[in-house]
Formats: structure tokens, C-alpha cells, sequence
């Protein structure tokens, strides 16, 4: 009787597998793309994977080979957008293993985006180790590019595409994470990456759109575009800076570089002097340090380098002016927005006692105006 | 029914285990004050706790066996049940606090669509079987996590190690030395509260007293919470849904989600040690005041009712920080006034 009890008490186990859910049975979000829709509210499109056995025979609706479904709706707000997804996906919506969100610039910069990415944050099942993008132009477009190009995987293929990218330094970690809590934090601003349909890969009227750049990177990038022909058209490159949650401006491939830099984030970079790409590697960490006597501010940069081809015959002089010049720029780009990517803000906030003195301080007033001392130094062989 | 009164030994790993569990979960998600200054508050709050380690000192030396039956001997019978009853109350309204905690936990990470109130009965099940097993087998389970404690330590900090901030530590005081003091007491009731266990435990092979183990406890949260707050900026926000707390230390914040697991074994294993531990508590100080009940139906009841305060709270009885803050200064009394007592009455059967 006794064991009965037992074995009847252990179904109550089994609460939890109630609803068990089957791989099969899931529509696993992998990218998904926001715009503002014609006429307010929000335009979500989604790719899912397939996962049948003759996927790769599959078509999509533009009759292109592929074992990923893309779909899109429209919502008044994120979380009618997101119902109406699940109510037009053939499964249950799961965003466990969503790998990219991009965001338009236009919805990026316009006043919803804090609260959207707020909402996107609170998403139930969507972990905030997800990368964010901001694309130029619509997002609609630039996540119907997204194909799985090396291997298999859509999943891992954007997983491994971003590390690539970040090891170039020519874009940011990119985490929802990082969007979301820096945004909410008294420190730093954010950035996540930027991303543009190269315009080899535009056809029709979208090429006619986006043949007018929309800013001086896409500019930058449709002439490099010009000199290389590729069939894969997304380039993340560059970074969407934000300020109180809404982007604010865009810091180029060289300025990201500058940017990834000054936060510790490279092991080793390539960097571009007198048309020769040299390796740079930063021995020990660069340090940021303020100084401020009154209401002046100084930021200083301080920092070792070396080459990692001492054999390379290069002015070195030159090169180290070069690129102290580079971080200038990005920095002064930077506090022309009044935000502070690079972490300043921490380095300012060691000296205050509390965290109320330091929000009283209000760095975001003295940031623009500070003063700049970058000396970022070449070790050479002799050193 | 195997539940006994533990012995010392074996109440140790348990009250430690509970005490890192109850300090941290109050320190990242009740009580945030203190801001990114929270890693010192545990090592405040030890400070704070000394009077009430001395106390249960005194307590235990006063006679043979544990604190509370030494106290018993000497201290009128309905003092003390008024005081066990005033304990166990308390016991049960943390554990409903600790177990709605559990169930949101798990209906976040992974049960979403169960509803926290479901899950509520697995989980006075299991507690109900970690007390039918026994003290023993709880202290055994602790120990185990314990030591597991440091290699699972390593592993996260390896994982993460190009992600700590040391920056975010500054402004050093954070929300300010007062806070910082609000915070400390908070830990001080958190480490009290758990020590009523202690206060059963019979002597045994264990020598010495809690305090160097209450140390050991509050060193180990000061590190996790530093180690936590390097990885995490702060934000003065205090609208942030118990949901994104979760995920900032279950879902490791802003890092890489391959901690996870790691992460969650630990958060999960020591909820069911502090709620078994306070459980254990409970029951133990309610038989003080019905002596004639056996153990076992007492358990269930306790059980029971941690599950049912929390059900009657929607799962979720939001630990308040008023309460835990006055927590030390309450049980601080009660024990200071029942040794008071004791040493008094003893003192006048000399005379």
C-alpha cells in the first residue's frame, strides 16, 4: 500500500513533462528582422528552419534552393507581431536559438526603439547572448540575404561569421546583452554591429534605393564593394552606436577597429598604413585613464604594441603616429555624439565614492568636451 | 521515519550550504541597495553576526545537549513555545519564499509553459523526501555541493575570464556606506535565520562553533557576488521584472550562455538544500510545542504549508527586505532573552 502511495505521489513528478516538446515540432527562430511597418506598428520577418529530409530540395517562395522558411508579418507592437509569427508558423514559435536580431536603421533611430528592445530583452526563451545588428535600409531585405554560405548550418554559420568579424575587429561583440544592460547602466554606451546588402547583390528598384548611401560608411563600403565580386551579399562592418536606447550614429570598419581596441578586444589586428596591411599586437592591455582638474577633463589612452612581422621594412614613426591619430578620430567622432563607447566612464567612476556622486557628475556632459592624449607606443626588437 | 535532530556534523554542511544560498539570492534579487558594492555586505554582515554566534556559544556550553534543549531545560515551557512557534512561522515563510523562488526559476529557464504553481508540488514532494531521509542524508548532499562548489567555481571563472570588468566595481561604495550597512544587517538575519538549525544540533564528533564556518559562508558569497558584479554593470533601475534578474545570474547576464548548466546545478541543488534545511527547522522547533506528534507527519505539514504560503501568493512570495532586515534584530532578541533567562534561572538554582 505503502509503495502505491509512493509510485502515485511520483507522477506529481511528471508535472513538468506535461507538455514535453519535440525537436520536430518546434519552429526554431534562427534571424530575425524588424522594421517599422507602412503605416505604424512593427514588421517582423523570420527564418526557420526547415528540418526535412529533402530540405535542400525544398523551395522557398522565390524559387531559390533552401531549407529555411522565412516569413513575415505585420503587428501594432512587437508582441502582436510576434503572436501573429507564431500564429502563421506551421509549428511552435521557439526563439531559444535565435542567433540574430537586425533592426532597420530607420527603427533603430526612431523613438520606440528603447522599449522594443526592452521587449525584446523580457522575450520569453530568447537569450540575451543573441546578436543584434542595425542594417541600412530594411530589414525585411537584408535577413531574406541571410543563407547558410560556408557549410550546412544558417546557426552556425552566423556564429562563426561573427566571430570572424569581431577577430577583424571591424565589428562589435554585438550582444543583446550588452545593448540592453550597458543602455540601463551608469557606465559606457553600447554599440552592436552594422550591416549593409552589398550592392552587387541589389536588383530592381531596391538597387535604385540603395545606390543612394545613407551615410558616409555605406558610401565607403559600395566603393569597396566595387573593387571585389562576391555572391555573398550581407557585410557587417562598422558599428550602430546608442544613447539612452535609440542609435545615435555610426562609427566606420576603421573607427570599430579603434573602438574594439581601446576595449581590450583584440589579441591581434591587421591594420591598414602606406598600402600595406601590417599585423599589430597589443602587449598587455591598453589603459584608459581621466584626469580632471575642475571642470577640465582629460582622457588618456596609453599602450604597447608590436609588429608582428619585425622583418617588415616600415617606418615606424610613422605608422604609430598613424594609427595614435586613427584612435583620435574614432574618440572625437564619438564625443562629437556624446557617447562614450570606449569605457572612459569607468575608468572617470574609480574616483568617486559613491554611485550617486558619480551619476551627479554627469559624464555625459564633460565627455564631448574633453580633452584627448593618446600614446599608444611600438615595442621594437631593441626594446 | 528516519528524521532525527541532526547532529552538528552533520547540520554544518547544510546550514553553510544555506546560508551562501539565502545571502546570495537576497543580495542579487530582494535586496540591491547596495549595488555594485554587495560583495561587502556578506563580510559586514558576518561582523554584525558575531553577538549572535557568541549567543549560540553560550547556549550550547550551558549544557549537554544542543543549544535548544539546553535553553529548554532552564526557560519556562511556554517561552519557549512561544518561541518555537515564533521560529517556525518564520522558517516556513522563508522556505515559501525560497520554493516560490524555485518554481519561477524553472518556469523561466525551461517550464514556461507549466504553470509556477504546478511546479510547486514536485518540489514539496522532493523537499518532503530530502527530510524523510534524514538530517544526515541532507547534511551529505550539502557536503557533496560544497565541494563541488570550488571546481564548478573554476570552470565558470575559466569560461568568463576575458569578460570580467574590474571598472564596475567603481564607485567602490556603490550605493553608499549605508546601504552597505542595511545590506550587512540583511545578511546578518539571512545567516541568523539559518543558524536556528545549528541551535538543534546535537553535540557530536564535531568540535567547535559555527562562527568560523559562518566566515567561511560569508567569504564565499563576498567573492561570488564580486566575481558577479565584475560581469554585470550596474544599473540603479528598480523596475526590472523578477524575470531579468533571473536571467542576469541564471543565464550568466550578458555572457555566454555555456555556463548555464553549471549555473544552474548549483542554483537549483542549494534552493532544495535551504528549503530542506528550513523545512527540518521547522519541524523540529514545532515539536516542541506538540511533543506527542511523531516527526513525519509534522515534515509533511511544514511542507505542505511552504508550499501552500506560496501558492496563496501566486508562487511568488516576494521575500521583503523589511522583514529579513529586521529578521537579525528579532531572532537576536529571542535568543538573547532566552539565554538571558537561562543563565539567570541557573544562577538562582544555585542560590
Amino acid at each position: 500500500m505503502k509503495k502505491l502511495f509512493a509510485m502515485l505521489l511520483a507522477l506529481a513528478l511528471l508535472s513538468g513533462c506535461s507538455n514535453h516538446a519535440q525537436v520536430e515540432n518546434q519552429a526554431f527562430l534562427l534571424v530575425m528582422g524588424l522594421d517599422r511597418a507602412e503605416g505604424g506598428g512593427i514588421e517582423m520577418s523570420a527564418q526557420i528552419p526547415r528540418i526535412s529530409g529533402n530540405s535542400q530540395e525544398s523551395a522557398d517562395g522565390e524559387g531559390n534552393s533552401s531549407g529555411y522558411a522565412q516569413m513575415s508579418v505585420t503587428g501594432s507592437n512587437y508582441e502582436e507581431a510576434l503572436e501573429r509569427l507564431d500564429w502563421i508558423s506551421p509549428r511552435d514559435l521557439n526563439p531559444a536559438q535565435l542567433k540574430l536580431v537586425v533592426l532597420s536603421r530607420d527603427l533603430a533611430e526612431s523613438e520606440d526603439c528603447p522599449e522594443l528592445i526592452e521587449r525584446l530583452a523580457r522575450t520569453e526563451r530568447l537569450f540575451t547572448a543573441t546578436r543584434v545588428v542595425v542594417c541600412e535600409g530594411r530589414a525585411k531585405d537584408f535577413v531574406s540575404t541571410i543563407r547558410p554560405t560556408v557549410g550546412t548550418r544558417l546557426s552556425t554559420d552566423i556564429s562563426a561569421l561573427f566571430e570572424h568579424c569581431i577577430g577583424r575587429g571591424f565589428t562589435p561583440r554585438s550582444r543583446l546583452a550588452d545593448l540592453y544592460y550597458l543602455q540601463n547602466s551608469v557606465y559606457c554606451d553600447p554599440m552592436v554591429g552594422y550591416a549593409v546588402i552589398g550592392p552587387q547583390m541589389q536588383s530592381g528598384g531596391e538597387q535604385s534605393d540603395a545606390a543612394q548611401p545613407a551615410s558616409a560608411l555605406s558610401a565607403e563600403l559600395m566603393e569597396l564593394s566595387e573593387r571585389f565580386e562576391s555572391d555573398i551579399p550581407m557585410r557587417f562592418i562598422g558599428a550602430a552606436l546608442f544613447r539612452d536606447g535609440r542609435m545615435c550614429g555610426v562609427l566606420d570598419g576603421a573607427q570599430t577597429l579603434c573602438a574594439n581596441l581601446l576595449q581590450n578586444e583584440m589579441d591581434s589586428f591587421y591594420y591598414n598604413f602606406d598600402d600595406v596591411s601590417v599585423e599589430l599586437i597589443p602587449e598587455g592591455s591598453i589603459r584608459l585613464r581621466v584626469d580632471a582638474d575642475g571642470d577640465a577633463v582629460a582622457l588618456r589612452v596609453r599602450g604597447r604594441l608590436s609588429l608582428a612581422a619585425e622583418e617588415m621594412d616600415i617606418d615606424e614613426e610613422a605608422l604609430l603616429d598613424h594609427l595614435n591619430a586613427d584612435v583620435k578620430a574614432a574618440i572625437r567622432a564619438t564625443q562629437a555624439l556624446g557617447v562614450d563607447i570606449f569605457g572612459f566612464a569607468e575608468a572617470a567612476a574609480k574616483r568617486f565614492g559613491t554611485i550617486e556622486d558619480w551619476v551627479n557628475y554627469d559624464w555625459r556632459r564633460r565627455y564631448p568636451g574633453a580633452e584627448l592624449d593618446v600614446r599608444l607606443e611600438l615595442m621594437t626588437s631593441n626594446a | 521515519m528516519r528524521t532525527r535532530i541532526p547532529g552538528r556534523s552533520e547540520a554544518l554542511p547544510t546550514i553553510v550550504a544555506a546560508m551562501i544560498m539565502r545571502m546570495y539570492w537576497g543580495l542579487s534579487l530582494d535586496f540591491q541597495y547596495p549595488l555594485n558594492a554587495a560583495w561587502m555586505c556578506p563580510l559586514v554582515g558576518l561582523a554584525i553576526y558575531l553577538p549572535f554566534a557568541f549567543a549560540l556559544r553560550q547556549a550550547s556550553l550551558i549544557g549537554d545537549s544542543s543549544p535548544w534543549e539546553n535553553l529548554a531545560a532552564r526557560v519556562p515551557a511556554p517561552v519557549m513555545g512561544l518561541t518555537a512557534a515564533g521560529f517556525a512561522a518564520l522558517l516556513i515563510y522563508d522556505a515559501a519564499a525560497a520554493a516560490g523562488l524555485t518554481a519561477i526559476s524553472s518556469n523561466i529557464l525551461a517550464l514556461d509553459d507549466v504553470s509556477p504553481l504546478l511546479l510547486l508540488i514536485p518540489l514539496a514532494l522532493v523537499v518532503f523526501c530530502a527530510v524523510r531521509t534524514g538530517a544526515c542524508a541532507l547534511g551529505d548532499s550539502a557536503r557533496l555541493w560544497l565541494r563541488m562548489l570550488p571546481l564548478f567555481s573554476v570552470i565558470i571563472l575559466l569560461v568568463q575570464l576575458g569578460n570580467y570588468k574590474l571598472g564596475w566595481i567603481t564607485p567602490i561604495l556603490g550605493g553608499g556606506i549605508a546601504d552597505i550597512l542595511s545590506g550587512g544587517i540583511y545578511c546578518a538575519g539571512c545567516m541568523a535565520l539559518t543558524s536556528l538549525l545549528w541551535l538543534l544540533a546535537l553535540p557530536d564528533r564535531h568540535k567547535g562553533g559555527l562562527l568560523p564556518w559562518a566566515a567561511l559562508a560569508a567569504a564565499v558569497t563576498s567573492a561570488v557576488m564580486f566575481s558577479q558584479q565584475m560581469l554585470i554593470p550596474t544599473m540603479t533601475r528598480t523596475d526590472f521584472t523578477i524575470a531579468a534578474r533571473i536571467d542576469l545570474i541564471l543565464n550568466n547576464g550578458r555572457m555566454t550562455l555555456s555556463p548555464q548548466i553549471v549555473l544552474d546545478v548549483l542554483w537549483f541543488g542549494n534552493m532544495l538544500h535551504l528549503i530542506s534545511a528550513e523545512v527540518v527547522a521547522a519541524a523540529e522547533y514545532l515539536r516542541t510545542i506538540l511533543p506527542k506528534l511523531p516527526i513525519a507527519p509534522l515534515a509533511a505539514a511544514c511542507a505542505l504549508a511552504v508550499c501552500g504560503v506560496s501558492a496563496a501568493s501566486g508562487a511568488w512570495v516576494k521575500s521583503d527586505p523589511l522583514i529579513v532586515l529586521n529578521l537579525f534584530a528579532v531572532l537576536g532578541a529571542a535568543l538573547a532573552l532566552l539565554l538571558l533567562t537561562a543563565l539567570l534561572g541557573k544562577r538562582g538554582a544555585r542560590a
